[in-house]
């Protein structure tokens, strides 16, 4: 394969990841937005696969694979075996705010993003002058989309998503420690487990995994 | 030695695991901290005669700011051991599983705290840092209450995608090192190293990145939001580890990187640090004024010492010498504190202030031990805060910030004003007709007794050794 056809496919798995980042933001349903984060992270893998190819990398090969492993398969797999219900629910996600504004937000942070890496991608490999501004715009809208969702799940995968956000740029930024990426994408399925026993916890609990419902630990409500 | 540190308390957490009667996880968890302490010192001396331990190069390591922080972490593993033995026993009410199911999730949260400034890898002590987080999650909703499940909910939530902004930072640090010194090991001593040859624009966008990732779990405004939730509905002793040595734990990672961000040419890190520091102080000061509930009141207290070490380290190599004083000061004194909350909340079994009266009364030793703890935080004479908190007014003044230091103090007054108002309330006057004096278990007692000996000790003395860390420390803070 040429260097340059590898760079364009490079070129366009950002641009569907970045795509992936606007549909979830869009998206109100948990398991549409559960669906979104697996492709998010084969896009990723694709991405950690082509930079393996091209530069002959053994490291970036056994992230790509772990990557398919731990988020395309075992952390979806144990949402869904685990909290099933709220995957099967037809019910909208509640947010804070309206779609089309969030959209415009997102637009807003892609070219925050794009501006802020724009001095650094001039003077990088080509493969960092993708990635870490699609990365970082990644990084703001999920942190974003974090801030808006309500319920305790469509919170999670936020956060999952900006996971995905900051290895997809760090996967060309380090291309040399492989080590702790591996140790990372085992990380996610440690913190997966954690949130599923706590979200478990709550719904048994209070009877909702709606966060904004838990909202005794106030000034004015611990009166 | 220094590999055993954090295996010790690893040993304790899987003794905690075998079915029998929790006096062995107590036992276990106590010596553990214990034989800790006896290798924070060892470390602390061995650091202050040649300036650093390297048991496993590249990998395993500890200098000054290391030895500092390990000492403070083991010191407070004892005193948090000590104090869970009566305390978790009462809050577990017989339940030996949940008792013994504490010990194996507090033994490995001390384990996440010991791998942070020992691990000599940064992109390894991001990890290290993930897991103070993911291990502390059930010990903040330990008691299953509603509000301890919010408060674990936004504890783990936040403080994750903090770290995870961070991580970005950590990996743009790591390709300017490849940049500049191919195959050069990623360790901290390589970053600060090659730091004057890295791109500026790449260290300010990494500057950013790990300062807002990171100040989300050391507590900073605007992202504090988590941190008197967490740190006021964990049992007693958590709350001691999480306010006294887990945010200052995560600071680490920000000073370990300070003599990175100081090369950056043309950009005001350190009025980044006195802007985010003094925005923390204010804000804390004034929820200071009207919170309700007193293990709240001693977490926004924690905020507000956040924000004054922050803006300390922002004055520069005189200012980092009392930050990181502050840093072992409040440290030992919020500890204390919780450890006296914890004891009227045994008493009075509820943590809101109006409840609370004629303590003095109700039980002597409690409302001394909290009258104590609320001056020492204050930061009054003759209690090792106020000590620290005057250099670091010193340094300001010495560095040129009167305005900065005029305001600080200003916030500071208010905080104290705060604290003092609200735990006034409760220690004085007459207790509520219904109360009754409930006997306080023992290991309460003496671990109170023991956090109050250096919170007093060093506010008169400062021992030799500290001196030479801390002189140590600060050099390397602000090289």
């Amino acid at each position: 394969m040429q260097i340059s056809l590898v760079y364009g496919l490079n070129a366009l798995s950002a641009a569907l990841f970045l795509m992936t980042v606007f549909l979830f933001l869009a998206s109100r349903q948990t398991a549409a937005s559960l669906s979104l984060f697996v492709r998010q992270a084969l896009l990723l893998s694709a991405s950690a696969l082509l930079q393996a190819y091209a530069l002959h990398s053994l490291d970036l090969l056994l992230v790509a694979v772990i990557t398919i492993v731990a988020k395309a398969f075992i952390i979806p797999w144990m949402l869904r075996r685990s909290l099933g219900a709220s995957f099967q629910s037809r019910r909208e996600v509640e947010l804070a705010v309206s779609v089309p504004t969030s959209l415009m937000i997102a637009i807003g942070a892609s070219l925050v993003a794009y501006f802020v890496s724009q001095p650094l991608a001039e003077r990088m490999p080509s493969f960092v002058a993708v990635n870490l501004p699609v990365g970082l715009a990644g990084l703001l809208i999920s942190v974003y989309a974090l801030a808006v969702r309500r319920e305790a799940l469509p919170q999670f995968l936020s956060l999952l998503m900006l996971d995905n956000a900051a290895f997809f740029a760090g996967i060309a930024i380090a291309t040399t420690s492989a080590l702790w990426e591996i140790v990372a994408a085992l990380e996610g399925i440690v913190v997966t487990i954690i949130v599923v026993l706590l979200t478990r916890t709550i719904s048994e609990r209070i009877g909702t995994t709606h966060v904004s419902r838990l909202s005794g630990l106030r000034e004015e409500g611990s009166r | 030695m220094l590999v055993l540190l954090p295996l010790l308390p690893l040993v304790a957490a899987l003794v905690s695991l075998i079915p029998a009667k929790p006096v062995f996880a107590r036992v276990a968890t106590l010596v553990a901290a214990l034989a800790a302490l006896a290798i924070a010192l060892w470390t602390a001396q061995q650091v202050g005669m040649s300036g650093n331990v390297t048991p496993l190069r590249q990998w395993i390591g500890a200098d000054a700011l290391s030895a500092l922080l390990i000492l403070l972490q083991a010191v407070l593993a004892v005193t948090a051991a000590l104090y869970s033995w009566g305390y978790i026993a009462r809050e577990a009410e017989g339940d030996e599983t949940r008792e013994r199911r504490y010990y194996f999730d507090l033994n490995l949260f001390v384990t996440s705290l010991f791998l942070v400034p020992i691990l000599l890898q940064p992109a390894l002590t991001w990890v290290a840092v993930e897991l103070t987080t993911l291990l502390s999650v059930f010990l903040v909703s330990f008691n299953r209450t509603a509000e301890g499940l919010e408060a674990a909910w936004k504890y783990a939530i936040l403080t994750i995608m903090g770290a995870t902004v961070a991580v970005l930072g950590i990996l743009l640090l790591l390709h300017a090192l490849q940049g500049v010194s191919p195959g050069a090991p990623e360790t901290w001593a390589s970053l600060t190293g090659t730091a004057a040859r890295m791109s500026p624009d790449l260290l300010r966008l990494a500057f950013v990145l790990v300062l807002v990732g990171f100040g989300t779990k050391v507590g900073l405004f605007p992202l504090h939001t988590w941190l008197p939730d967490a740190h006021s509905q964990a049992p007693s002793p958590v709350c001691a580890l999480l306010s006294g040595v887990e945010v200052s734990t995560v600071l680490y990672v920000i000073l370990r990187l300070m003599p990175v961000w100081n090369v950056i040419p043309h950009f005001p890190v350190h009025d980044w640090l006195i802007a985010f520091g003094l925005m923390s102080v204010g804000a804390a000061a004034f929820l200071l004024l009207q919170v309700h509930d007193f293990k709240r009141m001693l977490a926004y207290s924690t905020v507000e010492h956040m924000g004054i070490i922050v803006t300390a380290i922002g004055f520069g190599q005189a200012g980092s010498y009392a930050g990181l004083y502050q840093i072992v000061t409040h440290g030992l004194a919020k500890s204390l504190a919780f450890y006296a909350a914890g004891a009227v909340l045994l008493i009075y079994r509820t943590r809101n202030i109006a409840d609370v009266r004629g303590l003095l009364r109700t039980s002597p030793f409690s409302g001394a031990a909290l009258l104590a703890a609320a001056l020492a935080i204050a930061g009054v004479p003759p209690f090792a805060v106020f000590l620290s908190e005057f250099s670091i007014f010193r340094s300001g003044l010495l560095a040129g910030y009167g305005w900065i230091v005029a305001l600080l103090a200003l916030f500071i007054a208010i905080a104290f004003i705060g604290v003092m108002l609200q735990v006034g309330r409760m220690v004085f006057g007459e207790a509520p007709a219904e109360q009754t004096h409930r006997r306080l278990p023992a290991s309460v007692v003496g671990a109170i007794s023991l956090s109050l000996l250096p919170v007093l000790v060093l506010g008169l003395y400062t021992p030799p050794l500290l001196h030479r860390l801390l002189t140590l420390a600060s050099l390397a803070v602000s090289r």
